[in-house]
C-alpha cells in the first residue's frame, strides 16, 4: 500500500549571519493511513523544523528545503505552488500548534474562526459552516456548543482552548493532523482528556497523526511507531512497544534512563551530560559521540548509517554496524 | 488605565475593543476625555445644524455693520466686510471637520496597508515603502503640506489631500510596528497552517488586532489635520475667500490685532484650540482605556 505520507532524505537549511545551518539533515520518514507516529527528541533536534517543512511554513528568505522530497497522497509538496499549498493546508492536512493561550485569534469568535478554513475548504455558505463549526466543537467535547461558538477565545480555558484547535483542525476531516507538542502547555490531567480526545477522533475519523513531542509518556501513551531524532537526524526508528523495551540507540537509552522511575531507590533523576552539538560544528563523525558513554574510537572518525538492526527497528550507531559487520 | 483595571479586576486580559459600551464608559470616567468629547461633540453638532441656528448667512456683506464688537446682535463682532463672526465660525466648523475627516481618511486608507504590506511582506518591497516614508517623516510637516498644496494649485480639496499625504508616514509607521509584531503571533501560524490567503491573514486577522493604536492615532490626527489645514488657509495655501474657514479667518483679521478689533481673530482661534484640545484629550483617553487589552493579549 502506498503510504499516506513518505518523505526522503529531506534536508531543510536556515541561512543565518553565521552561515547556513542544516537543522534538519536527511530525515527519512513513513507514515501511514491511520497510523500514529512519535517524533522525539530533545529542544533543537529538528523534530518542529520536520512538520514546518511537510506543511510548507518554514518562515520565508531564512530558510529552504535544500533536498529531499515530501510525497503527501501522492504529490511532492516541495514542488506545489503556495496556492496549491493553500488548499492542501487546513483540509487534507492540519496542523495543531504547542500554545493554545495564543493560537487563537484574540478579536474573533470561536465560531468565526473554525468556520474561516470550513468555508474555504469545503465551499460552504456562511450559516453551513458555522453549523459545521457548531457540529465540530460537539465533535470535542465542547460543552454548550452554540454557546461556546458565539465567544471569544480569552472567555475559554487553556484546555477548551485546545480542543477548539482541534475542533479548527479536523474540522475539514484532514488525512494527516500534525500535533506539535500540543500537550505540551497543558496540566497533565487535561492533557489526558486531550490525547484521549485525538485518539477517538482518530478512530472515528481514520486520520494519520504525527505526534511531535519530547515526552515519552505521551508516545507510549498514543503512537504505533516512534522515531528519536537527534542533531537533525533520524537515529533510531522502531514500533513503540519495541522502542521502550529495548531501545538500541545510546541516545535513546539515554532518554529512557532519565525517565522518573516509581519502582527502585533512585533518589535523584539520570541526565544526558552535554548538550545538542552547535549545528554550525557539527561533530564529524557520530553526531552523538561527545555525549555518548558507549563511545569507541571510530565514532569520532565514521558517519554512522541508519541501519536496520532487526526486523523493523532501524538504529544510527557504529556498535551495531560493527556487529553486522 | 487605572479605572481600567479598577472597574473590571475580573476582565483584565479580556478583548475589550470588543465590546463598545465598555470602552465607553471607562472613556467617560476618564474626565479630560470627558471633556475632549464634549468639544468634538459640540462642534460637529454646530456643523451639522450651522444651516439652522446660525443668525446671518456667513459670506453676506454688509459695510453698514463692518467691524462691530460683540453684541446682542452679532455675538462675536463682525469683520471688516461686516459678516457676522458668530455664524461664519459655525459654518466654519463643517469645513475644519470635512478637512479633518477626509484628511486622516486619506492618511490612514494609504498609510496603513502601506505599513501592514511592508511590514508582513518585508524585503525589497518593504524596505522601499518604509524609506520612502522615512523621507516623507523626515520633512517639517507644515512645509511638506505647503509645498504639496502649493503644486497641487491652492483650493480646499488640496489642502485636504497635502493634509492626508502628510499624515501617511505615521500610520504607516504604527501599523509597520503593529505588523511586525503580530506576524509572529501564533494565531497568524494557525491561520497560514488552515490555508487562509496572506492578504486575508494581514487585513481580516493583523489589521483587527493592531486597530486599537489606530483608532489613537487618528483621534490624534484630527487634531493635527484640522490645524494643519487652518494654516495652510492662513497662508493661502488652503480655501479660498469668501469661504469662512477657521484659519482663513484669522489670516484675514491679522490685520485688525493691531487697530483693537481682537474679535476677528479671538473666535476662530478659540474654535481651533478647542477643537484641537478635543481631538487631542480623545485620543488621550482612548490610548488609555485600550491600552490595558494591548498589553495582555500578547
Amino acid at each position: 500500500m502506498q503510504p499516506l505520507l513518505s518523505i526522503t532524505g529531506l534536508q531543510t537549511e536556515f541561512v543565518t549571519h553565521a552561515g547556513v545551518v542544516r537543522a534538519v539533515d536527511g530525515v527519512d520518514l513513513v507514515l501511514h493511513k491511520g497510523e500514529t507516529l512519535g517524533v522525539v527528541g530533545e529542544s533543537g533536534c529538528g523534530k518542529s523544523v520536520t512538520s514546518l517543512s511537510i506543511i510548507g511554513l518554514l518562515p520565508k528568505g531564512q530558510s529552504r528545503i535544500a533536498s529531499g522530497d515530501i510525497r503527501f497522497e501522492g504529490k511532492s509538496l516541495p514542488s506545489l505552488s503556495d496556492a496549491e499549498m493553500r488548499k492542501i493546508r487546513g483540509n487534507r492536512l492540519a496542523m495543531i500548534f504547542q500554545e493554545p493561550m495564543t493560537s487563537l485569534n484574540p478579536v474573533f469568535k470561536i465560531g468565526h474562526q473554525i468556520s474561516e478554513a470550513v468555508r474555504f475548504h469545503l465551499k460552504l455558505g456562511k450559516k453551513a459552516a458555522w453549523e459545521h463549526s457548531i457540529e465540530m466543537l460537539r465533535k470535542v467535547g465542547i460543552p454548550r456548543p452554540e454557546q461556546i461558538a458565539d465567544e471569544y477565545p480569552h472567555q475559554l480555558s487553556g484546555g477548551m482552548r485546545q480542543r477548539v484547535m482541534i475542533a479548527m483542525a479536523m474540522a475539514c476531516n484532514p488525512q494527516l493532523l500534525i500535533a506539535d507538542e500540543s500537550t505540551t502547555a497543558l496540566d497533565v490531567t487535561i492533557q489526558a482528556q486531550i490525547l484521549d480526545l485525538m485518539r477517538d477522533l482518530q478512530k472515528t475519523e481514520g486520520t494519520a497523526i504525527l505526534m511531535i513531542t519530547h515526552d515519552l509518556g505521551v508516545v507510549a501513551e498514543m503512537c504505533d511507531r516512534v522515531v528519536v531524532m537527534y542533531a537533525g537526524q533520524v537515529v533510531e526508528e522502531t514500533d513503540v512497544k519495541t522502542l521502550f523495551r529495548d531501545p538500541k540507540h545510546p541516545y535513546t537509552k539515554g532518554l529512557m534512563a532519565s525517565l522518573p522511575q516509581l519502582a527502585g531507590d533512585q533518589t535523584r533523576l539520570q541526565s544526558i551530560p552535554g548538550n545538542v552539538p552547535n549545528p554550525l560544528e557539527m561533530p564529524p563523525g557520530c553526531r552523538f559521540a561527545p555525549r555518548c558513554s558507549f563511545r569507541i574510537d571510530a565514532c569520532d572518525r565514521v558517519k554512522p548509517e541508519l541501519l536496520e538492526v532487526e526486523a523493523g527497528h532501524k538504529c544510527r550507531c557504529l556498535l551495531y554496524e560493527e556487529v553486522e559487520a | 488605565m487605572n479605572s481600567a483595571t479598577q472597574s473590571s479586576p475580573t476582565t483584565v486580559g479580556s478583548a475589550k475593543i470588543i465590546k463598545p459600551r465598555s470602552t465607553f464608559r471607562l472613556l467617560l470616567q476618564n474626565r479630560l476625555a470627558a471633556l475632549g468629547l464634549f468639544f468634538i461633540v459640540m462642534w460637529t453638532v454646530a456643523a451639522l445644524v450651522a444651516p439652522l441656528v446660525a443668525p446671518y448667512a456667513p459670506n453676506a456683506p454688509d459695510t453698514s455693520i463692518k467691524l462691530q464688537g460683540p453684541s446682542a446682535e452679532h455675538w462675536f463682532g463682525t469683520d471688516n466686510f461686516g459678516r457676522d463672526i458668530f455664524s461664519r465660525v459655525l459654518y466654519g466648523a463643517q469645513i475644519s471637520i470635512w478637512t479633518g475627516l477626509i484628511a486622516v481618511g486619506i492618511s490612514f486608507c494609504i498609510g496603513v496597508p502601506l505599513g501592514g504590506i511592508a511590514a508582513y511582506y518585508g524585503g525589497v518591497t518593504g524596505n522601499v515603502i518604509m524609506r520612502v516614508m522615512d523621507t516623507l517623516l523626515a520633512f517639517p510637516s507644515l512645509v511638506l503640506a505647503m509645498a504639496i498644496a502649493a503644486s497641487i494649485g491652492p483650493g480646499l480639496i488640496s489642502a485636504m489631500i497635502a493634509v492626508g499625504i502628510v499624515g501617511i508616514p505615521e500610520f504607516a509607521r504604527l501599523m509597520f510596528g503593529q505588523t511586525v509584531s503580530l506576524r509572529e503571533k501564533e494565531f497568524v501560524e494557525a491561520c497560514r497552517a488552515t490555508g487562509v490567503k496572506d492578504s486575508i491573514i494581514l487585513f481580516r486577522h493583523i489589521f483587527p488586532n493592531a486597530l486599537a493604536p489606530l483608532l489613537v492615532r487618528a483621534t490624534l490626527g484630527m487634531g493635527f489635520a484640522i490645524l494643519t489645514a487652518a494654516s495652510l488657509s492662513f497662508l493661502g495655501l488652503g480655501v479660498k475667500p469668501p469661504i469662512s474657514e477657521w484659519g482663513a479667518m484669522i489670516s484675514e483679521g491679522r490685520e485688525y490685532i493691531i487697530s483693537g478689533e481682537w474679535w476677528l481673530v479671538t473666535f476662530p482661534g478659540l474654535a481651533i484650540a478647542t477643537s484641537i484640545l478635543g481631538f487631542n484629550l480623545l485620543g488621550d483617553g482612548l490610548r488609555d482605556v485600550l491600552d490595558p487589552r494591548l498589553r495582555s493579549s500578547r
